[in-house]
């Protein structure tokens, strides 16, 4: 009986354990293709600024039924950072909250702070910003610096990562 | 101690584990950065108003000896590109020709490109030597690799012409020739 009892008491802890996640979601994709990278005139550089052309929405929001529920005022931060794929050292991203998103369930004010001016984007996370309950479709920009024609034609690619945690 | 016991400890202990765990559980998203810097070959002639050479040949001022060849143009030009290249490709070159018109008879016109000037960066061109300018294309510069070199005079590599006179016998009094240079970046 003990035994069962423990058994039981596992799952039902396992099921709040795996439903207790908040989760962060990204719409959107970094393009850079514009006019950055055309030149008009002969011994010029590409441009070594330019910010994404096209809409980034992150989204954080609960697993949590109860979370949802009970805890609307549950608090959370984002931090950032990168994962490089075929990267440059002289190339450098910079990421902004640009607008403070929706609350999920609109009823109400949204609770969000900080990152609201560019910062870089290393390879080692760092704080980016915080909130409270679930926030929808948070306008970001990225923007890419250090680009030249000194490193060749070729890709580049590399991940920015979002990575949510309960702040405590 | 009971198994039973020490089972029940172990399990309690473990819960308060994956509990704590739980609180700092996250979850990621991520945005893709992909972005390419695209094949640049480009080369121009500055200061770009008024891009001409001008030689005259002259009589001496006493007879027998040579006649005068006189630059009468005074601006400098400048050779300005820009180059990037794909991952297969080692390195470009400029060459230099003559189009659209050609020589008097009787006398050669020679080139020479400077050593970089300015304040580019990246793989910037060598000189190749003085080039005797004809209808095929010479190399002027070498060993171009992913580089700008800014835009405008005083950057890049100045252009220095020469005229010398190698067949008297040839010469003609003519007006004017005109012909036009042609600069041209090119894979190695």
């Amino acid at each position: 009986m003990a035994k069962f009892q423990l058994i039981a008491g596992l799952i039902l802890l396992g099921f709040c354990a795996a439903a207790q996640g908040l989760k962060v979601e990204v719409e959107g994709n970094v393009n850079f293709m514009g006019q950055a990278f055309t030149i008009s005139e002969a011994g010029e550089n590409i441009s070594s600024s330019s910010t994404s052309e096209t809409a980034i929405y992150v989204s954080v929001s609960s697993n949590d039924y109860w979370d949802k529920k009970k805890n609307k005022n549950k608090k959370w931060q984002v931090v950032v950072h990168k994962s490089d794929i075929n990267w440059h050292n002289n190339l450098l991203l910079e990421i902004q909250r640009s607008g403070s998103g929706q609350n999920a369930g609109n009823n109400g004010r949204v609770n969000i702070s900080d990152g609201n001016s560019f910062q870089e984007v290393t390879n080692t996370p760092n704080y980016f910003f915080k909130g409270k309950d679930e926030i929808v479709y948070i306008p970001i920009d990225v923007k890419l610096l250090g680009a030249s024609l000194t490193m060749g034609a070729k890709q580049f690619e590399t991940n920015i990562v979002l990575t949510v945690y309960d702040d405590w | 101690m009971d198994r039973l016991v020490r089972l029940k400890i172990f399990c309690i202990a473990a819960l308060l584990f994956i509990t704590l765990a739980v609180r700092a559980q996250w979850e990621e998203g991520e945005i893709n950065v992909l972005f390419s810097i695209p094949e640049v070959a480009l080369v121009d002639i500055e200061p770009s108003m008024n891009n001409s050479v001008h030689f005259s040949i002259v009589p001496s001022e006493e007879s027998g000896k040579s006649p005068i060849i006189k630059k009468t143009t005074e601006e400098v030009l400048w050779i300005n590109y820009s180059s990037s290249m794909a991952e297969n490709v080692n390195s470009r070159k400029i060459v230099a020709e003559i189009a659209n018109g050609q020589l008097p008879g009787g006398v050669q016109l020679f080139l020479e490109a400077s050593v970089y000037n300015g304040n580019g960066e990246g793989t910037l061109g060598q000189p190749s030597g003085k080039i005797n300018l004809g209808p095929q294309p010479k190399p002027l510069i070498s060993g171009i690799g992913n580089c700008y070199t800014n835009d405008g005079a005083n950057n890049g590599h100045s252009l220095n012409f020469s005229l010398k006179i190698n067949d008297y016998a040839e010469i003609r009094s003519k007006e004017e020739a005109q012909f036009t240079i042609l600069y041209t970046i090119t894979d190695n």
